[in-house]
Parts: structure tokens; sequence; C-alpha cells
């Protein structure tokens, strides 16, 4: 017993890894934010009348709302007009190779694990890197472009196809829906963009990795993904950020649309920093992420391992509007120390035979909380719709909470939902089956915890699973990997 | 002033009622009710009638409801109609072959002459609200609005304030009551009234009650009940109500109920039959190794509506609480459930399930539910569920291959899934009673 609690007790004194600073020059806009700093941001990235238009809009209907109280996390109100809105590091040529990319930058990444040079190699994954806000480096564009397949940042999309962005973006989450998209949509700096054509199967996995660089400044990213008619995409998308003692505001908006039997599925590892382990600095985390089924047999699924950030806050959701659409929901997400987490997914039937999964893993340790909060709503002619919720929660330490917050609203007859949630610990049975068969219990509680989550791992595509693994280990240091 | 205001908001209007009822209200009991009723009804005028935006009152429209303007019902309408009985006139019958302890309340008034109190012991206690402030001040004291905490409750601040009648039972301690309690509470004012009751229910310890409270209306207004339970250490309490009879009598009720150590409860909520119901139901765990059942069952069709939320307070370790809830939905009814376990920080080795089941038999019908779990201690057992569905096709077709039609099928589905609920009940009269309240349905 005394060694499981040194084990917790080594988890709860872990420090964050990743925390350094790369000292690259940034080209930030003054602090603070108006309709001034709007049109900076929108005149910076050379920005047609349009795309400025749409972010006043989304800037004018921002200032009309407040902030959102409801999530079950504590945090002082973020200091809006202390926010840096744009900072883009000095790197304005257009980039061929590897070679010509800032060493400094190339170093990052090396720390961190990843270098471009092997995922290029090994794993054959197009990686968008997206850097305090722009996109340094696009690989492997050139293959993809052979299929039809744009995969660019989004200032770019905005340039070269806007028709495309100006028929999707805001189709999924309009700037009216909460406080964060709308902030978002007003000042958003960069992200992704990524459109799939009708009948093509994406042959590699499309990456992007955030990285929140600069002191003080809120990252608003934006991705929008179409997946055509027919056609199959793998998305994934990993941060971690360098220890900062402020707290930095990240909210960004990912919308995905699929249409008539097309597959989206969307993987994420999110590594924020989340505080130190009194509970100070770490990244507020507010995302709103969603997708939308349009036509029959499409596919959205969302994954995602969250482990950094001192504030989730985080709904991946789909809506099924098409008949026979599907939608799932994949989660492991562990808090520490002070970290708190409130996520969750919203599942929306309005077609007829859509089916939705939601499998949900919590792991709280410290004096962490850690909350599942999920609608399942099937609409009147949602007919013969089936859903399934598993919702577990496990607790390390007696300091820690853990929470579950399912809403669901049935107004069809023929519809079935199921929900069911569970939370515990690790047993001491367990512990002991395993230490009387030779196994350390650092090595016990490791093993348990990957078994705990397996249902999730194992939906991530194979280059990610590692880093997943990983990811957690850092997250739960001295009792995993 | 008022006349310069071009719309008053329900709250303001509660608030000039009571300016109204205040002297009223302050020559009826003594002052230190009059106290509460004071601070209960300054907390009211800082919370207001919650709205929607309220995350407890997401699906239910209270605002809409007390919108209604009725009188309030005073004391003083103590004249009562004996003959005949009016449960006779109406055709409502009182539990049959129950052998029972009648307590009977008529327009919220506590109605001596019509119950049958004298087969109590001696030393227990059973009067009305007034009464008891009267005469039983010094325990009164203790458990009126000290149980239920008005602090963060609009609702409750609201019935504290304006409360004029209700029950007082008080069961000492090592006594055993054998034959089930029975409250019969019959509302027959043709005008709409607002009734605002407390009932205060006392077991102390080692004691022992089982009590049914029923409901027999056909007049309109509002009853906003709220129950004060307390049980003591190893006192055992089942405590079932049935809201049957209500039409057209709106109904917000709200009990608290605290549990000493190694204490027992069991509730079961019956809702059928009822046009607007809202029950809160609070446990609040207060010693170890207690137990703790809830259940309930609503049935709802036509255009009613029916919400149950529950809460299941676990602030000691060693507790055990079950909570069973099911419902079946028909035409353009809704329904809502919410059930909360909150486990604190220091209560290890609880164990608590909760489990809600739904039908939806129509398209028109709704169901809203939100079983949630929150919880700080980690050597706990805890889960729930939640399904909602319709009847097995399966098992439908099961039983009309054997030569089952399928009205009487789908009867015989249905109510083998109440079945779970109703097997639940050890008194076999009010078994008995609900299963031909559910066949008439």
């Amino acid at each position: 017993m005394t060694e499981t609690k040194d084990i917790i007790e080594e988890v709860t004194n872990s420090e964050y890894k990743y925390g350094f600073v790369t000292n690259i020059e940034s080209d930030n806009a003054p602090k603070g934010l108006s309709e001034d700093i709007v049109r900076f941001i929108s005149a910076k990235k050379n920005e047609p009348e349009w795309m400025l238009e749409y972010r006043l809009k989304a800037f004018r209907h921002w200032l009309k709302m407040t902030e959102p109280k409801w999530a079950h996390v504590n945090y002082p109100t973020p200091q809006f007009q202390d926010i840096i809105y744009y900072a883009a590091p000095k790197q304005k040529k257009e980039l061929q190779s590897l070679d010509e990319v800032d060493p400094e930058l190339l170093k990052t990444f090396e720390k961190l694990g990843i270098s471009l040079e092997e995922q290029k190699r090994l794993s054959g994954v197009a990686v968008d890197i997206v850097m305090d806000s722009v996109s340094v480096k696009t690989t492997f564009k050139e293959k993809l472009a052979e299929l039809g397949i744009i995969f660019c940042s989004f200032s770019e999309a905005v340039k070269e196809h806007p028709e495309l962005v100006k028929q999707y973006m805001g189709s999924v989450v309009p700037y009216t829906d909460n406080f964060y998209a709308a902030l978002n949509a007003a000042v958003f700096s960069d992200g992704s963009f990524c459109y799939i054509p009708k009948g093509v199967r994406c042959p590699m996995e499309l990456s992007t990795y955030f990285r929140i660089n600069e002191a003080n400044t809120g990252q608003f990213e934006r991705t929008l993904l179409i997946a055509d008619e027919g056609s199959y995409v793998s998305y994934l998308e990993g941060c971690t950020a360098p220890m900062r003692d402020e707290n930095q505001l990240h909210a960004a908006v990912v919308e995905l649309v699929a249409h008539k039997n097309a597959e989206i599925k969307y993987s994420t590892v999110q590594n924020w920093y989340p505080g130190d382990k009194n509970g100070k600095g770490g990244i507020y985390n507010f995302v709103t992420k969603r997708g939308i089924c349009l036509a029959e047999y499409s596919k959205i699924s969302w994954t995602q391992v969250e482990t950094g950030s001192a504030i989730t806050w985080k709904y991946p959701s789909v809506i099924l509007k098409g008949h026979h659409s599907v939608g799932e929901f994949y989660s492991v997400a562990v808090t520490n120390n002070f970290q708190q987490a409130d996520t969750g997914t919203k599942m929306i039937h309005l077609g007829k035979n859509t089916r939705s999964t939601i499998i949900s893993k919590g792991i709280s340790a410290g004096k962490s909380n850690n909350s599942y909060r999920g609608l399942v709503k099937i609409n009147k002619k949602a007919e013969n719709s089936r859903n399934f919720s598993q919702c577990d929660s496990l607790l390390l330490g007696d300091k820690c909470g853990a929470h579950t917050f399912p809403y669901i609203e049935v107004e069809n007859k023929s519809a079935i939902v199921e929900h069911e949630a569970t939370t515990s610990k690790v047993s001491e049975d367990q512990i002991f089956y395993c230490n009387q068969r030779g196994i350390g219990t650092e090595e016990a509680v490791a093993l348990i915890v990957n078994g705990y989550c397996k249902e999730v791992l194992k939906q991530l595509p194979m280059e990610f699973a590692v880093e997943a693994q990983k990811l957690l280990a850092v997250s739960l240091e001295g009792s995993v990997g | 002033m008022t006349t310069t205001l071009p719309t008053t908001t329900t709250t303001e209007r509660f608030l000039r009622e009571f300016e109204v009822l205040k002297f009223q209200l302050q020559e009826q009991n003594p002052d230190w009710v009059f106290k509460i009723r004071n601070e209960a009804i300054q907390n009211f005028k800082q919370l207001g009638i919650p709205t929607r935006k309220n995350e407890l009152w997401k699906y239910t429209s209270l605002e809409k409801i007390v919108a209604q303007e009725y009188s309030h019902n005073g004391v003083c309408n103590r004249t009562i109609q004996t003959h005949p009985l009016p449960w006779e006139r109406d055709g409502v019958r009182a539990i049959q072959y129950l052998e029972s302890i009648h307590i009977v309340t008529y327009n919220g008034n506590y109605v001596a002459s019509l119950s049958s109190t004298d087969q109590l012991p001696k030393s227990a206690i059973v009067c009305g609200f007034s009464k008891a402030c009267e005469n039983h001040a010094e325990l009164l004291q203790k458990y009126f609005s000290k149980i239920a905490s008005f602090e963060k409750d609009a609702v409750l601040a609201l019935n504290t304030a304006f409360v004029q009648n209700g029950l007082f039972i008080y069961i000492p301690k090592n006594v055993s009551i054998e034959k089930p309690i029975h409250i019969q509470n019959i509302v027959d004012n043709k005008e709409g009234v607002y009734y605002f009751q407390r009932n205060i229910v006392v077991l102390d310890a080692r004691a022992q009650a089982n009590i049914i409270e029923t409901y027999h209306s056909s007049s309109p207004g509002i009853w906003s009940e709220v129950n004060e339970i307390s049980v003591a250490q190893e006192a055992q309490l089942t405590y079932h109500k049935l809201q049957n009879d209500l039409p057209l009598l709106k109904q917000i009720t709200h009990t608290t109920i605290s549990q000493a150590q190694k204490s027992f409860v069991h509730t079961g909520t019956y809702t059928m039959n009822a046009q607007w119901v809202r029950n809160n139901l609070h446990f609040l765990l207060e010693g170890e190794h207690t137990e703790t059942h809830l259940n309930g069952l609503y049935l709802t069709k036509g255009n009613e509506f029916v919400d149950n939320h529950s809460l299941v307070d676990h602030k000691m370790p060693n507790c055990y609480s079950n909570e069973l809830y099911k419902g079946i939905m028909n035409d353009q009814s809704t329904a809502v459930f919410n059930g909360k376990v909150f486990v604190h920080k220091d209560a290890q080795k609880t164990n608590a399930y909760q489990s809600n089941k739904n039908i939806v038999l129509t398209d028109e019908a709704k169901i809203y539910t939100k079983p949630e779990l929150e919880i700080y201690a980690d050597d706990v057992k805890c889960s729930h569920g939640a399904t909602t569905g319709q009847l097995d096709q399966e098992a439908l077709f099961y039983l009309r291959a054997r030569g089952i039609s399928e009205e009487n099928a789908r009867a015989l589905l249905l109510k083998a899934f109440m079945g779970d609920v109703l097997n639940t009940i050890k008194l076999d009269a009010l078994k008995k009673h609900l299963e031909e309240l559910i066949n008439k349905l």
C-alpha cells in the first residue's frame, strides 16, 4: 500500500518535461482586442475583403456575449485585453525543403522526439506545422496535389480556394455558436484546411503539429476539413507547449464536413503545459470541435488523448444529419495536480438509422478534477437511431474528483439509447495479483492503466499510438511506461 | 409605485403578496417561525423564480406554472364538509385492503376527526403544522427549515415564507409502528389556490414506520409541498408517495431526508394521472453504514409532465445507496429524470448505484434523462446506467407466435418492465393497488 502511495506521489510530483522556449523573433500585434486589432490581423495576412467582413461580424457579435460559466471548472477569467492576438515567426519566404527551415525550429521538434525527417521517411506523414499561428512548413503537398487533395494552411486556402472556404466556413460552427467560437472567428490566426475530392482515399495520415511558443499569445487555430462524396481521410493533431507562468488562452475551432459515403477520422493528442504542481500556469484550452455528417452513410470518428492543459473545456460533437450516418467518440482524459478537465461529446441524431458510440475513459490523480459531460439527442424524425455510451472513471489518490454529467434527450419511440458509467480505483487485488507474479507495483499500475485505456488507444493510427503512450507516461510519470 | 411598473415579474408578485399576508402570518405563529419566514423571503428575493437557464430547471418551465395567479390558502379556512366524505363522493377510493392508520388533510389542513391516530402509541405525536409550532416548539425548532436549507433554493425559500399547513409526525425512540400510516391529502376547492405545505417527520433512534402519502383532487391550483424527514440512528422508514389523482392540481414537491448512522430508508415515488409534477428528493447521509433505496415509477400520457430530480449526498463513509427509476411515456407527454450521486472526499467505501430506464411509446413523447456522478473519494464503487428504448420486437413476436394478441402482449411486456419497481414494495395492498391503477390506464 505504501508503495502505491509512493507511486501516486511520484505521479503527483513529476514535472512537465517539455517546457522550454525557442528563441525565434516574433512579429507581434499590440496587446488587447478591438476592431483595429481585427483589421490588423486581417491586413497582416493579406486577406480579401469578405474575410475581414466575416471577422468583424463575429467580433461585433462577440462583444454582446458573456463568458460561459456552466462547466465544472474554476479559473480566473482571462483578461481578454491583456492577450496578444497575433504572433508570427519572421519566416516569410516559401520553403521547398527541410534545409530552409529555421534550425532553431527543427531543434524544437527534435526535443519533442518528432523530427520531421523521421516522420517523413518512416511513417509517410505529411506534416503541416503550426508554430505560433502561422504555417511554417507543409510537406508532401505535391504528392497530395496529384490526387486533387488540398491540404494547406487556412490563410492559403482563403486566398487560393475562396469558394470552398466561403461555402463551408462557419457552416458547422457558426460564429454565433458560443463565446469562444465567436472570439476565434474574429481573431483566428491560422490553421489547417483540407479538402478531399470525390471518391479519393487519402493515402497517408494528415497531421498538424500545434505548438504554442510566444509568451502571452493566445492561439486561435481554425481547422476546416471537408470530405467529399465517397472519400476517406484520417487526420492527426497533436500538441505540446513550453513551460510558462501566465495562463495562456487557446480557443480553437475545428469544423468537419462529411458528404455522402465519406468518412473522416480525426485524432488528437493534446499535451499542452498543464501548470506546475502548485497549479500555477498552464494552458486554458477552450475548443469548439464539431463535425456534420451531411448525407447518407457518412461517418465521423473523433479520438482524443487529453493529458495536458490546466483547463480543458472541449466537446467534439457530431451532427448526424444524413440517414444511416455514424458518429463515434473515443476519449482518454488524464488530469493530474490541479488540472481540470470538462470534456465529452454531443451526438445529435437527426437522420434515420443513425448510430453513435461514445467511449470515454477518465483518469484523475493529484488534486485534479475530471468531468465527462455529454449530450445524446434523438430528434423526432431520427427513426431507428441507436446510441451506446460508456463513461468510466479511474481515481488515483483521494484528493481528486471524477464526475459524470450525461444528458440524454429522446424524442422518438424507435430509438434505443444506452448509457453506463462506473467510477472506481485501481484495486488492491489487481496490484496484488501482479505483484505475486513478479511484476513491480509501478509496472502493475502501468499495465492496469494501459489496459483501461486500450479500448480508446487502439482507435489511434499506429504512428500516433506510440506518441500517445509517451504522453500518457509523462502525465502519469512513475506509474506508466 | 406599483402602477409605474410596466410588467411585474412573478418574483415581484410573490414579494408583494408576502407584504400583504405579512401580518396575518405574524399573528398565526410564534415569533421564531416568523423570523425564519422573513429570512426565507429575503433569500427568495435574491434568488428569484428559477428560469430555464438554471441547470436544475433546464427542462421544466416553472415560470410559466407560477405565472398563474391564485389566492393563498388561509389557515382560517377550516370549514370542512364531512358528509359525504370527499373521496366517496368523487368515487376515489382509499387503498383497498390496506389496514392503516389514517391521517387526513383537507385543503391542506389536518383533520383530526377523520384521522385514526388513536391507534398510535401515546408517546407519538401527530398534529397540524401550526399547532406543532405552538405546542411542540422546542422539538420543531430542531427540524423546521433545518433539514432542508432554503439558502440556494428559491422554491424552498418561497415555501418556507408562505407555509401555513402541513403535518408534524414524531415517532419516539424504540417505537415501532406496525401498521402503515396512510396520509390522504384531499383538495376540494373549486377555485384555484396556492397550497404551501410543510410536513416534518421525525423518527427517533431505532424507531420504525411505514408512511404512504396519497392525493385526491379534482380542483385546480398549485400544491407546493416540502417534506423534512429526519431518520435517527438505526431507525427504519419506508416512505411511499402516490401521485395519482391530480388531473388539474399542479405539484411541486421537495423532500429532504437526513439519515443518521445505520439507518435504513426506502422511498417509492409513483406518478400517474398527474397533470404537472416536479419532485425533488434529497438524501443527506450524515452517518456511517446507512442504507438507502430510492425507487420511482412514472407513467405519463396526454399532455402530462413529470420531472423527478434526486440527489444522494454521500457525506460519510461506508454507505450504500441504490436508485431505480422507470418510466413509460405515451401520447405527447414529457418526462424528465435527473439523478445525482455526490460522494464527498471522506466518504470512502461508498457503494452507489443509479439506474434510469425509459420506454417511449410515441414519436410525440419526450424523455430527458441526466444521471450524474460527482465523486471526490477514490475508494468507491459507483455506477449508473440509463436506457431509453421501445418494446423488444423479438419478445413481442415470441408472445404473438404463442397466440397472444398484440395488445395483450404489449401490456404484458410493459407490466414486466414495471415489475422491477413494483416488486420492491413490501406492502402487498399498496402493490396491488398500484397494479390496479396501472391496469386502468
